[in-house]
């Protein structure tokens, strides 16, 4: 078949320029393997996240003070629990801790003695007063495990000591990593909430198609609330890496800036040379078309080899090793940071857009300056 | 006059690999669905969570969807973002209900 | 004996219309026999490379027509007339016009790879030929690593891939020393003795006083001066 008999003479011709070609393959790779780990990367998290947090709370109800989040009166409870189609009302006592010792927040989350077991924890809940369970990410900072003392230090600079019964697997880290679990009273004594008072309410609804009902007559009954339904909780997930957010727009820019660089170097014209060897192909019996699919399958092998190669890359490091390069820039300042042991969801049509946005201008870039010598009488070519 | 076998070779390899490694995608998301996420979904209950553990850097960081509207200007109104994780979060348009 | 190649009346404008426009050939109106060894003689722009390049289907003329193995070429579309250029003539051209970064044999094959033709036919094609020429042994190296006289005949054979029936050379002798150019006449002696047609632009006496010379075409300004013999 005369087209493998082309790509042959295609593969010849880009081996001849080796370095160069090999440097570009290398460049276009890295770029499509950095863009392609952001994509399985966002995707994966943003996944996992509206999958585990559909099981959340259906109704968080804040108050305001001042327009910023202050504790809520229990009192609000009997109040919300009147409205209909509520099955549940309860208090959540969470807040969140700065450790001067390795410069780490966590969130303290209160829990009631009376709970379900976890087999999410190594070890167990705290049941009475004193006990925790930890994150990982705690875990491992403080450097302690179950049966080991965590001491964390209240507003009056006072000590408390706390005895660690479980700590969070890993495989929870991306929901429990700076994590401190304890009893609710333990907690309400370390943050000295005043007695009538909660971090917010988690209200339950028995019908999910009320819910934006029940939000509004909440907010109606206590104006100074400001009820989160879950569907904003997983919205603002499912929004979380939007492309238009700082970091992914720097990074999308510039692979978009080297694309267009590229192709502007291929595409502001062929060289004397390449044209004088168009022009020898053309002597010698090529047709126009001929040298077209050269030049298509010239663009199509770099640029294939580029997508397969990046994709590849991107996916064993993402789902593989944890996204060892991306983690540290996603990082922040963020002392405590969750392995990103992610689930290998996908979106196969983000792919196909990276292959689609990747290899057609590549070969475009690569047949349109050859036309015009392709069309051209092989004299003229010649000639130069 | 091997290039070209070469060539559609390691295409070949390149591709199935990447299938090799889909399907081991598809198999790992079984296995997710059917052993961890059940148990990691009564952690979120158990625990009333709302949020990843991702970001630690600061209150709107580590609960983005709890925090308020206007969070980056909880010091001062013209106050720039300066938390990193603030450059990876984008604000959320269209809350349903006003505060 | 009907001819082989038969211009009437050919004209050539280069660049026409323009402020540059250049008249190359005019009234150009003549006969190669089958098996011929013609020399177009002349001073440098008298047009000789403009002919060549027309009668070997390179470009089009301006006007005039053009019988090339029987068939009217001056107006066919492109693919016809590649068609034509690649089954009927082999070019031997001034430069070489090899690349040199491909291996011999990738150079010699050029013509064959948008034939079809199977690869392990295609290799044996291109040994053949090499061999003929007595470059087989060269046949990985680089261009630019063979000796001229290794280049000459590498183009010689590429020339000849396609066992076309007219060799089109374009002042094959203007870069060698006096052996090679011997060397190259040989060659083409050979060929003439197994039935093709050749055409040799030149103003190289060594050329054109050659015994195998049968018909002689001086140019002048684009125009024929003189045919001989008549």
């Amino acid at each position: 078949m005369r087209h493998l008999k082309i790509l042959e003479f295609a593969l010849s011709s880009l081996l001849r320029r080796r370095y160069k070609n090999l440097s570009l393959l290398a460049v276009y790779t890295f770029t499509i393997a950095i863009l392609a780990s952001i994509l399985l990367l966002t995707h994966a998290l943003k996944t996992e996240a509206s999958r585990l947090l559909d099981g959340g709370p259906e109704l968080v109800v804040q108050r305001l003070s001042a327009g910023r989040h202050d504790l809520i009166s229990t009192e609000a409870i009997a109040q919300i629990r009147k409205i209909p189609g509520v099955t549940e009302v309860k208090p959540r006592y969470w807040g969140y801790y700065y450790d001067a010792l390795v410069e780490a927040n966590y969130t303290l989350q209160g829990i009631e003695s009376v709970h379900q077991e976890l087999t999410m924890v190594d070890g167990r809940l705290p049941a009475g007063n004193n006990e925790c369970a930890i994150g990982q990410g705690v875990a491992n900072v403080r450097k302690v495990g179950s049966g080991d003392d965590l001491i964390l230090v209240d507003s009056t600079n006072t000590g408390t000591v706390l005895t660690v019964v479980g700590v969070f697997r890993s495989e929870s880290e991306l929901l429990t990593n700076d994590l401190v679990v304890l009893e609710r009273e333990d907690l309400i004594r370390f943050f000295t909430f005043p007695p009538d008072r909660a971090t917010d309410l988690a209200v339950k609804v028995a019908n999910p198609a009320e819910i934006n009902t029940v939000a509004a007559k909440i907010k109606r009954i206590i104006p100074d609330s400001r009820p989160i339904t879950r569907n904003e909780i997983l919205q603002t997930y499912a929004g979380v890496f939007n492309w238009r957010s700082g970091m992914m727009l720097t990074v999308f820019s510039a692979a978009l800036i080297a694309f267009c660089i590229l192709a502007w170097d291929k595409a502001t014209g062929i060289s004397a040379e390449e044209k004088r060897e168009i022009g020898i192909l053309k002597a010698l019996g090529w047709e126009t078309s001929d040298i077209l699919e050269l030049k298509f399958w010239e663009g199509l092998v770099i640029s294939l080899t580029a997508l397969l190669l990046g994709i590849l890359t991107a996916y064993v490091h993402v789902f593989y090793w944890d996204a060892t390069v991306l983690a540290p820039v996603l990082k922040g300042w963020s002392v405590l940071f969750p392995d990103f042991r992610l689930t290998p969801f996908i979106d196969f049509y983000q792919l196909l857009t990276i292959g689609f946005l990747t290899v057609v201008p590549y070969i475009a870039s690569t047949i349109i300056p050859a036309w015009n010598a392709a069309i051209t009488d092989p004299e003229s070519a010649m000639r130069g | 006059m091997n290039k070209h076998k070469v060539f559609i070779g390691l295409t070949l390899v390149q591709t199935i690999l990447l299938m090799t490694l889909f399907l081991q995608g598809v198999a790992r998301i079984k296995t997710f669905s059917e052993g961890q996420q059940p148990a990691l979904e009564v952690t979120v209950a158990t625990l009333q969570l709302t949020d990843l553990a991702l970001w630690t850097e600061a209150r709107y960081t580590r609960h983005p969807s709890q925090a308020d509207h206007f969070t980056p200007f909880q010091d001062l109104p013209s106050a720039l973002e300066h938390f990193p994780a603030g450059s990876i979060l984008a604000p959320v348009k269209g809350k349903g209900v006003q505060p | 004996m009907d001819a082989i190649i038969q211009t009437d009346k050919l004209r050539k404008v280069y660049n026409g219309g323009k402020p540059d426009e250049f008249l190359a050939l005019d009234d150009v109106s003549l006969m190669i026999n089958p098996g011929d060894v013609a020399i177009l003689k002349g001073p440098s722009g008298a047009g000789k490379t403009s002919l060549l390049s027309l009668i070997g289907c390179m470009s089009r003329p301006t006007a005039g027509r053009m019988i090339v193995a029987g068939k009217d070429v001056a107006k066919l579309p492109e693919r016809f007339l590649t068609r034509i250029r690649r089954e009927t003539f082999g070019f031997i051209f001034q430069h070489f016009n090899l690349i040199r970064d491909l291996t011999v044999l990738e150079n010699v094959l050029l013509p064959l790879y948008p034939l079809g033709v199977p690869f392990g036919t295609m290799q044996q094609k291109g040994m053949d030929t090499l061999a003929r020429l007595g470059i087989a042994d060269k046949d990985r190296f680089k261009i630019r690593q063979l000796s001229g006289g290794e280049q000459q005949r590498a183009a010689i054979a590429r020339a000849l891939i396609n066992d076309p029936s007219i060799i089109i050379a374009d002042e094959p002798t203007a870069h060698l020393d006096t052996k090679l150019s011997i060397d190259l006449l040989n060659i083409l002696e050979m060929l003439s003795r197994q039935g093709k047609t050749i055409l040799i632009a030149t103003h190289d006496p060594l050329v054109y006083e050659h015994a195998m010379v049968t018909r002689t075409i001086t140019m002048k300004a684009g125009r024929l001066e003189e045919v001989l013999p008549k």
